[in-house]
């Protein structure tokens, strides 16, 4: 991913249209601060429970618990 | 009284000498000692089985000219000795025999075997007998990406399915033509016990993620699993299909991650996205396996920060199946992880253990780390989800089915900390199960 920034992972309930709109406006954010090439990504769909990334920034003021995306590694 | 075996220097006598001479000349059965040196203190018990060693020396210099049985001025023998009279025998010098063992192998030490030798430990030949060969599973490699004709170069005769891949945002899949490195390595040591599975190629760990060297994102690799998880369920393009899930990753460090305590944090936290979608995965169908990590207390991976509870994160998950490493001697390699996982997670992880550094994917440099392991396990999942669909035999009842037949050569029954259950035995599975 070219020049990526510091971002964080957010849970959000959509029972209705998974949109980046439609969890922005549930996680209070401006919708500026979520990464748009990421989407809404299904994490449990039966349960209407979806991820998103946001920019740490963005992520400060939200109400919604943040959680860490850290770099992975081979275990070679 | 404890007991301590020790070595002593005796002079030279006749008996000495024919037991040196017998030992020289092949004849074991006679080189044992029928009586014990003349000069040999009491306080000592002889081990009569112990063919008398000659030994030379000029001043405090060894000579082999004169060590010969023959011709030695004096000979080792071994015994035993109460541990409260070790300083006892007036005028004799006893010496310590302590008990050697092999060094465990790391990261630098020379391959263990072939995967020949992998075959052969793990049945792949009878699985084939029984049809067992990974044919209509699907058998992800979420790694760097696979080199399809470096697999093809080796030998193999590769299945890949295109259609269903990923990479991380902002760059186009080109599944099968990633450069040669870790994913291709992943994905022949799958091959080796599943040759007929479908790969899938996932390179969550593509190096275009990230100009400091081969790493990706825990964003990455959520992404990629709900593309795995919309091909799985109803509809999807892997619908009713066995799905085998190979991750040989993870993170090497606690301080790559938010602080302790903090509720964002991935590596003890069951309700991180990327830990909750793993449950969705395996909940759907998906046998999921993780490699526990190259921070074993022997030689861990320089990148370790620790030696303790390094099992974490999705590797510590219960919806995984986390797999140390052993060589082909069935011994675990010093650099795996040793469980339990970290606190928060899975306690019991690892749950098995599966044969690495061997001579494999390139040839003169072994296929280390849990990173081969993992993979290892992974085909050998996929081969007996040939005939076992996950909606006959959920992930975690086939996970309970290996248990029953792992091995555990040195250890007790039951879970242990360096290699879980034990090593998978896939025919014994296969057997018991009449597949």
């Amino acid at each position: 991913m070219p020049d990526r920034g510091p971002f964080v992972l957010m849970t959000v309930e959509l029972p209705g249209r998974a949109t980046l709109r439609a969890a922005a406006r549930r996680l209070r954010i401006a919708e500026r601060h979520l990464d748009t090439n990421y989407g809404v990504v299904p994490l449990d769909p039966d349960n209407a429970l979806f991820s998103v990334r946001v920019a740490a920034e963005g992520a400060a003021d939200a109400g919604s618990a943040a959680f860490s995306d850290p770099k992975i590694r081979p275990m070679r | 009284m404890a007991k301590m075996r020790v070595l002593m220097v005796v002079s030279a006598e006749p008996e000495l000498k024919r037991s040196a001479m017998a030992m020289a000349a092949g004849d074991t059965g006679s080189a044992s000692l029928r009586r014990a040196p003349s000069r040999l203190p009491g306080t000592i018990d002889l081990d009569p089985t112990y063919a008398a060693v000659p030994i030379a020396r000029v001043g405090i210099t060894p000579s082999v000219a004169l060590a010969t049985a023959s011709a030695a001025p004096a000979f080792i023998v071994r015994g035993h000795i109460d541990e409260a009279r070790l300083n006892t025998p007036a005028g004799h010098q006893v010496f310590a025999d302590p008990g050697i063992h092999p060094f465990i192998t790391c990261g630098d030490s020379p391959a263990i075997g072939t995967a020949a030798t992998v075959r052969q430990r793990l049945g792949i030949a009878a699985l084939k007998k029984r049809g067992l060969t990974g044919k209509g599973a699907a058998l992800a490699i979420m790694d760097t990406g696979i080199n399809l004709a470096a697999l093809q170069a080796r030998g193999l005769k590769p299945n890949l399915n295109r259609q269903i891949s990923y990479s991380p945002a902002g760059t186009k899949p080109t599944p099968g033509k990633y450069p040669i490195g870790h994913g291709s390595m992943s994905a022949f040591d799958a091959l080796i016990t599943a040759p007929e599975a479908t790969l899938l190629d996932f390179p969550i760990l593509n190096p275009a993620t990230d100009d400091t060297g081969l790493a990706g994102f825990l964003s990455d690799a959520t992404a990629a699993y709900s593309t795995l998880l919309t091909a799985l369920r109803h509809g999807g393009k892997l619908a009713g299909k066995a799905l085998v899930v190979s991750n040989s990753w993870g993170i090497y460090s606690a301080k790559d991650d938010f602080p302790k305590g903090h509720p964002g944090r991935y590596i003890d936290n069951p309700n991180h996205p990327f830990n909750i979608i793993c449950g969705t995965l395996s909940r759907a169908g998906a046998d999921i396996l993780f490699a526990a990590g190259n921070c074993g207390k022997q030689c861990p991976d320089a990148r370790c920060t620790s030696t303790r509870h390094t099992i974490m994160g999705a590797n510590a998950s219960s919806a995984v199946t986390t797999v140390a490493g052993v060589d082909c001697n069935n011994k675990r390699v010093g650099y795996s992880s040793i469980g339990p996982g970290i606190p928060g997670m899975s306690p019991t992880k690892p749950n098995f253990a599966c044969y690495t550094h061997f001579s494999g994917s390139r040839p003169g440099i072994p296929d280390t780390g849990t990173s081969t392991s993992t993979p290892v396990l992974a085909g050998c999942i996929a081969a007996l989800r040939t005939k076992l669909k996950p909606e006959k035999l959920s992930p975690a009842d086939l996970a309970r089915e290996l248990r029953t037949d792992a091995i555990h050569p040195g250890y007790p029954a039951g879970w242990n900390a360096e290699i879980g259950y034990g090593i998978v035995q896939p025919q014994a599975t296969a057997k018991r199960l009449d597949l």
